[in-house]
């Protein structure tokens, strides 16, 4: 299987429209994903998408090589924010106590599930519903880290905070989480 | 594997887990794919283009100047289609005729006595030096010698 570079840069060189189409279908999932949790209109994932492709094409030409998943993970990153500035929905990174505060201590309030549900109960819409509840910069470090495969030096950079303060809501993020979904610690 | 792995993956896995594998919009995407890299190709072309034809222009104008120097430069003898010229020899007419070299020369050493030999020979280089004619000094020499 061809790498996610050479695939770039066949596309960005010789116009190798077969390649991107590959390099579209294997980051399709993970992106998509990335995106529901970034975006608070499930509906507008397949907008931005586009959006993220659109701007990868643009820029193709001046691709030098890097990994490919980080660097798509930061487009469709800033493709969701300037989408979310466009709709006024955006939140600030500041916000450590969003709107979903109130849905997440309900859910804490529950009570953490067994270990056993910690594997099969929690749903996807579950997992959804949580992570939407996190406070911004929690939820964008935690997407980042989890679907965009970013280190967290990158995330921080991406993210404009620094190095402590990412770690700090990335472990913040899944201390909530595991409580949340029923890991307990 | 540690318990924030595990968290991460388990994470990655329900958030992945309604979304379709098939790229939404995917026509859309390679349809304006296509779009940019005909026009990049077409862009790369007209630069190529352009730079080929600077470059022979570049090129015809040089060796038109090359050529308009040729033709109104003076001739040098460094200009392969010259021959060169005998470069004529210096003042000679200001010289004395070697005739008139060797009779000086007689004359000097017929009128020299023994003490003031010296310096009459001297004065016979000297008229030789200014003239500077190597065959003739050996001749004069063969004179002085007695031959």
């Amino acid at each position: 299987m061809e790498e996610d570079s050479q695939l770039l840069f066949a596309y960005a060189r010789r116009g190798d429209v077969q390649s991107l189409a590959a390099l579209v279908r294997r980051h399709a999932t993970w992106m998509q994903a990335l995106l529901r949790g970034m975006l608070p209109v499930a509906a507008d994932v397949d907008d931005v998408f586009q959006e993220t492709w659109m701007r990868v094409i643009r820029a193709a030409s001046r691709y030098r090589g890097g990994l490919v998943k980080p660097y798509l993970a930061t487009v469709a990153r800033s493709a969701a924010i300037d989408h979310m500035r466009r709709t006024r929905a955006t939140v600030s990174l500041d916000d450590e106590e969003g709107e979903g505060a109130e849905v997440a201590s309900t859910m804490v309030a529950e009570g953490p599930l067994a270990d056993e549900a910690f594997e099969s109960q929690a749903t996807s819409d579950d997992v959804r519903r949580a992570v939407n509840t996190l406070p911004e910069g929690q939820r964008q470090v935690l997407l980042l880290r989890v679907e965009g495969g970013l280190s967290f030096r990158e995330i921080a950079d991406e993210l404009s905070v620094p190095l402590g303060t990412a770690l700090t809501w990335m472990r913040s993020a899944t201390l909530k989480l595991r409580k949340m979904l029923g890991g307990g610690k | 594997m540690n318990e924030d792995a595990k968290l991460n993956d388990f994470l990655k896995e329900r958030l992945e887990a309604g979304v379709s594998g098939e790229p939404p919009r995917l026509d859309a995407i390679l349809q304006a794919a296509s779009a940019a890299a005909q026009i990049r190709a077409a862009a790369r072309r007209s630069r190529v283009r352009l730079w080929g034809g600077l470059l022979a222009a570049a090129s015809l104008a040089a060796l038109c100047l090359f050529a308009v120097h040729l033709w109104v430069s003076p001739a040098t003898p460094s200009s392969p289609h010259q021959v060169a010229q005998p470069v004529p020899s210096q003042s000679l007419t200001s010289m004395p005729s070697p005739e008139q070299t060797l009779v000086s020369a007689i004359d000097l050493l017929s009128m020299a006595d023994g003490d003031n030999i010296e310096v009459e020979t001297n004065a016979v280089e000297d008229v030789l030096l200014a003239w500077q004619d190597a065959p003739y000094e050996y001749a004069v020499s063969d004179l002085l010698a007695g031959n």
